[in-house]
């Protein structure tokens, strides 16, 4: 039995604007939790990236800071954090962090995750907050097969990395601030490798296992413009343990398993491995990367594989390229580790939470968004075409579509939510009534939608401009539903009709800004 | 996967010529499959991903296969249809007046492979495909294979009175039929029936297409072995 807390207080959050942090976030205001974001200054910026990830959720930060069910304060883990506003603080979740493996030359990943926290907890102490939730990795447990205990071990183990150190380090300081006070509650998550969220494979942060992916990427591309490459027979070997899983859990998994937890009367203390319960095996990652980057020939060797090489140990320039790549995964792909998970059973059953499955469709989300997305690199500067789709929604669809064939289905009602992903603020809401347009948005403006379908910009102009059947554009993997996906279809079917009747070239759409350079 | 050669072919009809793809494998094949395609309103040509996908891969493990477009679709002939009239009727029933009329295509893409093929015989349906094959699945035919059947949309009666020898495939979150449903219809029919239920499919296995050919071929071989003799043994 779930029994939520309903209090004036509020649960603060470090790390909001991050990939997990503002995944909990949306998840703890989904839960009609008020929440108070620690964001590094300068505040305008920060909070203009964190409207842009909530509206990806359907939440209106404008409102919610109006509501104050949102407050966003100006603070830094170690560099100074604000004072604790009168509401209250119940509760933090500790969720900021450095993922730099090696340690750099500003003192990373040391400073934030050790020293931040330790301050993080000081400051709590400071203001009498009892209750401290921590995000660690699964990965503290250092070099082995594990399995590795749901529990703290006070004796460093032989780490692959600094991150791993510093990681460990901060559960120290955490269960030393909970030793110091009776009343203090200690909760520690220890995900695994966190990746995109199980329904569209949505991330902000393409690290991790994504340098896998993006690899393959990259040597694909590179097969298509050398013609000596055979991109069927790529001389590359990965060292891997055969039988082994690389341990990818769905970040919207781990944020409700942190957010459930927190709304919990009594929250649970101690560790938690929040890692996948059927973690892929290296050999099925294997098959849906050849498949999604039509290349073949990369072969998974033994982690002691001493095959003929270079004088470095790789076969070819491409082996190298890879391997270089891939270097800092690398470790975990060898180790396979695995990870004890009974704590975090008994959790998932109280908040009746279930661990997605990860299969081949699963994969193949997170590689789709992954390239429609340029693997995050900094969108397009404004160009002609992000103006052209807001005059497409705005001007030409109201205009011609009471002219059309479309008009004259009078049973279609439907409001739908058209998703461009590598638009700035890229959403707009439709309300069909009647054949008709009775309403249109741009942005989350609260009407709840049947479906969203969601495609990249360079798609949606093939749709509108009727060179492709919206049907088989996702069919083909290049657009996205979620919601009602047999009313998605048959409005599918209508908007195939209406661009067929009236295509839009994006040059009818004229605009005064300059194109961006390719 | 190993090669097959593919080539166009037109089936007569009885609105005209439909467009269709035989492909079959390098070697001696030894079935013959048709396969039907989804609705036309959903994504239903002969170049969808799971049609498309079943049809080279059976085709590459020793299998005829013949895939076409209905009526009007694609390549095919047929009378230009009232579009804003069909799609109001499809987006009040998910069906349209002229849905019967692809049954007729079916039993004349079934009757020209059997003209040209003399192997046992196979029917694939994929979705509104299933409904078709349910209806014109011939009684000699060896065993027909319903992929996700949209059985709360459409008529199923003929295989729940006939005893098939069939395999449903359903993905295990079909937005189109519950897969409670669907297991409960599967455990009524007459026939032989096995189901296999896709993790992470849905009604469209984007991305798991090669599963669905597996399961497939996986149907069609255990039904041929089954109909081998057995092998002699000394006394």
């Amino acid at each position: 039995m779930i029994a939520p807390r309903h209090d004036s207080s509020c649960v603060a959050i470090t790390g909001a604007t991050g990939l997990l942090g503002h995944s909990v976030l949306a998840a703890l205001l989904g839960r009609q939790v008020r929440c108070l974001a620690v964001v590094r200054p300068p505040v305008h910026r920060a909070l203009a990236r964190l409207n842009r990830l909530l509206e990806q959720h359907g939440l209106d930060t404008a409102a919610m800071l109006r509501d104050e069910r949102l407050i966003i304060v100006a603070g830094d883990t170690v560099d100074g954090l604000p004072p604790a506003p009168a509401a209250g603080i119940r509760a933090i979740v500790h969720a900021a962090g450095s993922t730099r493996f090696a340690a750099d030359r500003h003192g990373e990943p040391h400073r934030t995750n050790v020293l931040g926290t330790m301050r993080l907890l000081e400051w709590a102490a400071m203001h009498g907050i009892d209750e401290f939730h921590h995000v660690s990795t699964a990965f503290v447990g250092g070099r082995g097969r594990g399995p590795f205990a749901e529990q703290t071990s006070r004796r460093p183990p032989a780490f692959h990395n600094d991150y791993e150190r510093s990681k460990w380090e901060a559960e120290m300081a955490c269960a030393a601030w909970r030793r110091a006070g009776t009343k203090r509650r200690l909760t520690i998550y220890r995900p695994s490798i966190i990746v995109g969220d199980s329904v569209h494979g949505r991330t902000t942060a393409f690290n991790g296992f994504y340098l896998l992916l993006r690899a393959a990427d990259t040597i694909a591309r590179l097969a298509g413009q050398d013609p000596r490459l055979e991109r069927y027979a790529m001389p590359l070997r990965v060292r891997a343990r055969h039988d082994g899983a690389v341990n990818i859990v769905p970040v919207d998994y781990v944020a409700s398993m942190i957010a459930g937890a927190v709304t919990l009367a009594r929250p649970p203390r101690g560790v938690f491995h929040l890692v996948h319960p059927r973690p892929p095996r290296h050999d099925l990652v294997q098959t849906v990367i050849e498949s999604a980057f039509d290349i073949g020939g990369g072969e998974i060797v033994p982690p002691a594989f001493t095959g003929r090489g270079g004088d470095d140990g790789f076969i070819s320039d491409i082996d190298r390229a890879f391997g270089t790549m891939i270097e800092s995964i690398g470790p975990y792909l060898i180790d396979a580790p695995e990870f004890a998970r009974r704590r975090c059973r008994a959790l998932e059953r109280r908040l009746a939470v279930q661990c997605p499955t990860i299969d081949e469709a699963f994969l193949h989300r997170l590689i789709r968004y992954g390239r429609d997305t340029r693997w995050g690199r900094a969108p397009r500067r404004r160009t002609v075409l992000d103006e052209q789709c807001a005059a497409y929604f705005e001007r030409f669809l109201p205009a011609r579509l009471p002219e059309s064939q479309v008009a004259r289905v009078h049973g279609l009602n439907a409001t739908v939510r058209f998703i461009i992903e590598d638009i700035a603020r890229g959403q707009w809401v439709c309300r069909f009534e009647n054949g008709q347009l009775a309403h249109m948005h741009r942005g989350v403006n609260g009407l709840r939608e049947d479906f969203a379908y969601r495609t990249s910009r360079r798609a949606f102009w093939r749709i509108v401009s009727g060179d492709s059947d919206p049907q088989e554009v996702f069919l083909a993997g290049h657009a996205d539903v979620t919601g009602d996906a047999e009313k998605a279809l048959k409005m599918a079917v209508n908007l195939n009709a209406f661009s067929r009747e009236f295509p839009c070239r994006p040059e009818q759409l004229g605009s005064s800004i300059e194109e961006a350079p390719a | 996967m190993t090669a097959c050669w593919q080539e166009r072919i037109a089936i007569p009809g009885a609105a005209g010529l439909l467009a269709g793809e035989l492909a079959y494998p390098t070697g001696a094949p030894r079935a013959a499959v048709l396969l039907l395609n989804p609705h036309p309103l959903m994504g239903g040509r002969m170049d969808n991903n799971v049609i498309a996908h079943v049809a080279e891969a059976l085709a590459a493990a020793g299998t005829v296969t013949l895939r076409f477009d209905y009526r009007g679709v694609g390549r095919s002939n047929g009378p230009a249809v009232d579009v804003p009239a069909a799609m109001a009727e499809f987006w009040a029933h998910g069906r349209t007046p002229h849905d019967p009329l692809m049954i007729d295509d079916g039993r004349a893409a079934l009757l020209w492979l059997r003209r040209s093929v003399r192997l046992p015989l196979f029917v694939i349906g994929y979705s509104f495909g299933a409904h078709v094959g349910a209806h014109i699945m011939p009684a000699d035919a060896r065993g027909i294979i319903l992929i996700t059947p949209t059985l709360t949309h459409h008529d199923f009666a003929p295989a729940e009175h006939t005893p098939f020898n069939a395999l449903v495939v359903v993905g295990q979150s079909d937005f189109a039929t519950p897969l409670e449903h669907t297991m409960h219809w599967a455990r009524s029919l007459p026939g032989s029936t096995s189901v296999r239920v896709l993790s992470g499919g849905g009604h469209f296995f984007r991305g798991i297409e090669p599963r669905v050919a597996d399961a497939c071929l996986s149907f069609i071989e255990s039904t041929l072995t089954s109909m081998e003799p057995a092998s002699c043994t000394p006394a």
